[in-house]
């Protein structure tokens, strides 16, 4: 107990030098965004954030080990840049209903952009997230095709369109299934 | 009389009784089959059977999924021959629906149902004929299948004729039209007579009520004789003979047929001592080891035939020699003419001259490779070579190869044509009495079978430098000359090469004989292609290489990514352009599909244009592999798909922690290039034959190493011979290109990378474009 300091604090910290990874409770959560972020639609604030720094929300662990739990696209270039540039970080302790809450608020924002492939994100939130979480984030009692729209703020229709897509599109993407083609 | 045979009355209890054989109460639903089967032959009364006798019958119908499930049961019971009759019928009336009696089909197989139940009626041992029709409508539902143009012409041909003489007619006619246009070579071989005739001796035994013949097979049949042997070499020796044996390796992982193996891994051969050793040999074992495999290395230098060897003519003694026997030929009579006309056929045909007296010792129909043809106006004789190769058994492809055959004729000099008409009895010492007084004439230093047997092979190879022509020409056997495995070749440039070398052979007779050496000759149709069975025609291998892009560009802008993995396009994009490539290095390197084939990125050297491969499986001492050049579009295609591996590794390994894609081993040369995911066990692996096979599913299958061959077919008689089997691995022992005596330059293989561009470019073979980010 000794060690668990209940006191945020906030600190610049040379990232590439400590132990940098996602908290356990956050990981699924990242899981699914990473599989269905979007890749080439963001604007790039990276390189802009140089100088403006917002801190990054981190949790301490054992052995100089620290846990982020959001703001995942940030977390993401940084980790890819490699630099040893120093951000400001906040470091507090975190329940582990809020790290879930922070973590998929992430997955569901991924509702708003622009490229989304709905239906497989609905079926990975209803398969991945846990429900107590998704409802308090999404405002919903249970997680329907219904009330997903209308969060999202799409039409129905243009969920079922998507889905009907992805079938035909199984039909033709890869090689042919039939010899047909030596005939033709 | 003949009505009364090609009638019969049947009762309920004989039907109830044939029915009952037919399709066994075991059988799945065995009472609505065999009801099925009453009322389709009520639709046309009267073909081969009076069913006046047989009750009214009642429409019989099946749903779909019913057929799906009746032809399941039977495929899943093993009894597809047992249960012949349900199984087509359940076929049929898949693909032709509900029985209608104005339907063509459902005509044509009422008479046909009749046929089978007369001939279960029969109760003798041509009830095996039933299995027989029913595998042949079976065959020819399925549209890709060649005998589904027999399917087709025999509803024709019923609908056309009401009597079973009249059908019986028109098949036989069918039949002897389709062999002659096999035979003809005008039209590839689809193999079709021989099945037509199996079906016009059913109807044969109901319309002519034949007699059952039996064949009996002797053990000592010649074919497996010979198969037996496959695997022993004989080597020409000066004294004793010399036999070795190969010992093949089990290839477990592609479907390439073990003969074809053996040639081409050309295995160290044991040589073993199946000789009469000398008296001086015969009480020392040393000795006896030391003499063979002296004998054995003395046999593989005379495999180079250098124009100095003692053992052949020069090409001045074999011109002097042609013109000699042709003079003698034309003046002598009797014995002495005979073995004049042997040593010739031997000259210029190349083969033993054993074989020759053999040959034509016999009888002009039972020769087998001095051929006799009955033309319109005349016969005549030509050399008739079979090459022996990989026959292929995939019906979906025979109409695709690219040989229409394995067989090719050579013409013989018109004068020739009437002295072997007759069988000719020789005996050997009046040869050798002929040879002695040749020699003398000629004043050669030495002249003996050896001599006149190899003239023919030693001017194709060394004067017109086309050793593959020389062994298909001189008829080599596939075991010895790996190369006729995988070579489709066009005749007309092997009868072109042969009537240059025999033109070349005559170049000191007088023009007379020249020009008349051909010129009364007799048109010979050969087959356009023969040679290896595997090699498809271009068209086709456009359209798989066509397809195979195809599948890696559809996923562009529809890639996304799914719950499971095992849904996610990103992978399956992946796995189809890992396909892709793979195709890619075969039919431009011609290498082997070896597990984990083309190896590690290191083996390319993409400055050099050089790409290191051991392809066999490695033996003690023999394991250095070869170098193979690479071409300009092979060069692009890895590198973009090295570029495109990089970027799919970093979206991947993020996403997926625990399969991780193995990019870092993959640069590093740890893991093999190309790799595939599979399902089951979850990952990625290095690409295997099988695994390919798996890939590729219902969307074709081939030999594994069919684009070795159509690299070879596409090669030949474009690149220069000695290139094409150095890229192959196909040299002859010590005359390697990499050989440390080797006077070949590393520059001169370079050069078959423009070749092998060609090959591309002929292919339309295009990059792929793949675009990973949305």
């Amino acid at each position: 107990m000794k060690n668990i300091n209940l006191k945020p604090s906030q600190k610049l910290i040379d990232l590439s030098k400590a132990k940098f990874i996602i908290h356990p409770h956050a990981e699924d959560a990242l899981t699914l965004w990473q599989r269905f972020r979007s890749r080439n639609t963001e604007i790039d604030f990276f390189g802009l954030d140089k100088f403006y720094r917002p801190p990054l929300r981190l949790i301490a662990g054992n052995a100089s080990t620290l846990y982020f739990i959001n703001d995942f696209a940030r977390v993401n270039n940084i980790l890819i840049s490699n630099s040893s540039d120093k951000y400001p970080c906040l470091i507090t302790p975190e329940s582990i209903q809020d790290i879930q809450m922070l973590a998929w608020a992430e997955v569901v924002k991924l509702v708003f952009s622009k490229d989304i492939h709905h239906p497989q994100l609905f079926k990975a939130l209803k398969k991945m997230a846990p429900k107590s979480v998704i409802y308090k984030l999404m405002n919903i009692d249970s997680l329907t095709i219904d009330n997903y729209c209308s969060f999202a703020d799409i039409t129905k229709a243009s969920f079922e369109y998507q889905q009907s897509k992805t079938a035909v599109e199984d039909s033709v993407v890869g090689l042919p299934m039939s010899m047909d083609w030596l005939v033709n | 009389m003949a009505s009364e045979l090609t009638m019969v009355n049947i009762n309920n209890d004989k039907l109830r009784t044939a029915l009952d054989k037919l399709v066994p109460a075991r059988s799945p639903a065995s009472l609505k089959i065999q009801n099925l089967i009453i009322y389709v032959v009520s639709l046309k009364p009267g073909f081969a059977l009076n069913s006046e006798f047989i009750s009214e019958s009642l429409e019989i119908s099946f749903t779909v999924y019913e057929c799906n499930n009746i032809a399941d049961q039977i495929v899943k019971a093993k009894n597809i021959e047992e249960w012949a009759v349900s199984y087509m019928l359940i076929l049929f009336y898949k693909k032709y629906g509900a029985v209608d009696s104005k339907s063509r089909a459902w005509q044509f197989m009422s008479a046909y149902l009749q046929i089978i139940l007369r001939i279960t009626l029969q109760e003798d041992k041509h009830f095996a004929k039933v299995n027989q029709l029913g595998v042949r409508v079976r065959m020819g539902l399925n549209a890709h299948n060649p005998q589904s143009e027999i399917l087709n012409e025999l509803i024709h041909i019923h609908t056309q004729q009401d009597t079973l003489a009249g059908v019986l007619d028109r098949i036989r006619q069918y039949e002897t039209l389709t062999k002659q246009s096999e035979t003809s070579g005008k039209v590839i071989n689809k193999k079709l007579a021989g099945k037509i005739g199996r079906m016009r001796l059913a109807y044969e035994v109901v319309a002519e009520d034949k007699e059952f013949v039996g064949k009996t097979y002797s053990k000592t049949s010649n074919n497996e004789a010979f198969k037996s042997n496959l695997d022993k070499f004989y080597y020409d020796s000066d004294d004793e003979p010399l036999r070795a044996t190969a010992f093949g390796i089990k290839h477990e992982n592609d479907n390439v047929s073990y003969d074809e193996n053996l040639a081409d891994d050309d295995p160290e051969k044991l040589l073993d001592n199946d000789f009469k050793p000398s008296k001086h040999t015969a009480k020392s074992s040393e000795l006896q080891q030391w003499k063979l495999k002296n004998n054995y290395r003395h046999a593989r230098r005379n495999g180079f035939g250098f124009s100095t060897s003692l053992r052949q003519l020069s090409l001045i003694s074999i011109q002097m020699l042609f013109d000699r026997l042709w003079q003698l030929l034309m003046l002598s009579s009797g014995g002495s003419r005979s073995s004049y006309t042997i040593i010739l056929i031997s000259l210029i045909s190349g083969r033993r001259v054993q074989d020759v007296i053999a040959e034509l010792g016999l009888d002009k129909g039972q020769r087998t490779w001095l051929s006799y043809k009955k033309g319109i106006n005349s016969s005549y004789h030509t050399l008739n070579i079979t090459v022996n190769v990989t026959t292929n058994r995939r019906s979906h492809l025979l109409i695709h190869r690219q040989s229409y055959d394995n067989e090719f004729s050579l013409p013989l000099p018109y004068e020739l044509q009437s002295i072997i008409e007759r069988p000719t009895f020789i005996e050997h010492t009046q040869i050798s009495e002929s040879l002695k007084d040749l020699q003398r004439q000629l004043d050669l230093p030495a002249l003996s079978y050896q001599h006149i047997e190899s003239a023919l092979y030693s001017i194709i190879k060394n004067e017109l430098n086309e050793p593959l022509h020389a062994d298909l020409i001189t008829a080599v056997d596939v075991k010895h000359s790996s190369p006729l495995y995988y070579t489709s070749i066009s005749t007309k440039s092997l009868s072109d090469t042969y009537v240059q070398a025999v033109s070349l052979m005559a170049k000191m007779c007088s023009t007379d004989i020249q020009k008349q050496l051909f010129s009364n000759n007799l048109y010979i149709t050969n087959k356009p292609y023969i040679g290896s069975d595997m090699a498809l025609n271009r068209g086709i291998c456009q359209k798989f290489f066509e397809q195979l892009a195809g599948a890696v560009e559809s996923f562009n802008g529809r890639l996304t990514r799914a719950v499971s993995i095992k849904q996610d396009r990103y992978i399956e994009q992946f796995n189809a352009y890992s396909i892709w490539l793979w195709h890619i290095i075969m039919i431009q390197t011609g290498i082997r599909p070896v597990v984990h084939a083309p190896g590690l990125l290191n083996q390319f050297d993409f400055q050099a244009r050089l790409f290191w491969v051991s392809d066999k499986e490695e033996r003690q001492g023999q394991s250095q592999g070869r170098l193979i050049p690479l071409s300009q579009f092979l060069i692009t295609a890895i590198q973009n798909y090295i570029k495109y591996i990089k970027q799919f590794a970093a979206l991947h390994n993020v996403i997926y922690p625990s399969v991780q894609f193995p990019i870092d081993d993959i640069l590093n040369s740890r893991q093999p290039l190309i790799q595939l995911f599979s399902k089951n066990p979850k990952g990625f692996s290095g690409i295997t034959p099988s695994k390919v096979r798996y890939q590729l599913k219902s969307f074709f299958s081939h030999q594994d190493n069919w684009l070795r061959h159509q690299l070879r077919t596409l090669l030949t008689n474009r690149a220069p011979e000695h290139l094409i089997r150095a890229l192959y691995g196909h040299e002859q022992p010590d005359q390697e290109a990499m050989h440390p005596m080797s006077s070949l330059s590393i520059n001169e293989i370079k050069s078959l990378s423009d070749y092998l561009d060609e090959v591309a470019c002929e292919l339309n073979l295009k990059q792929v474009e793949v675009r990973i980010h949305g």
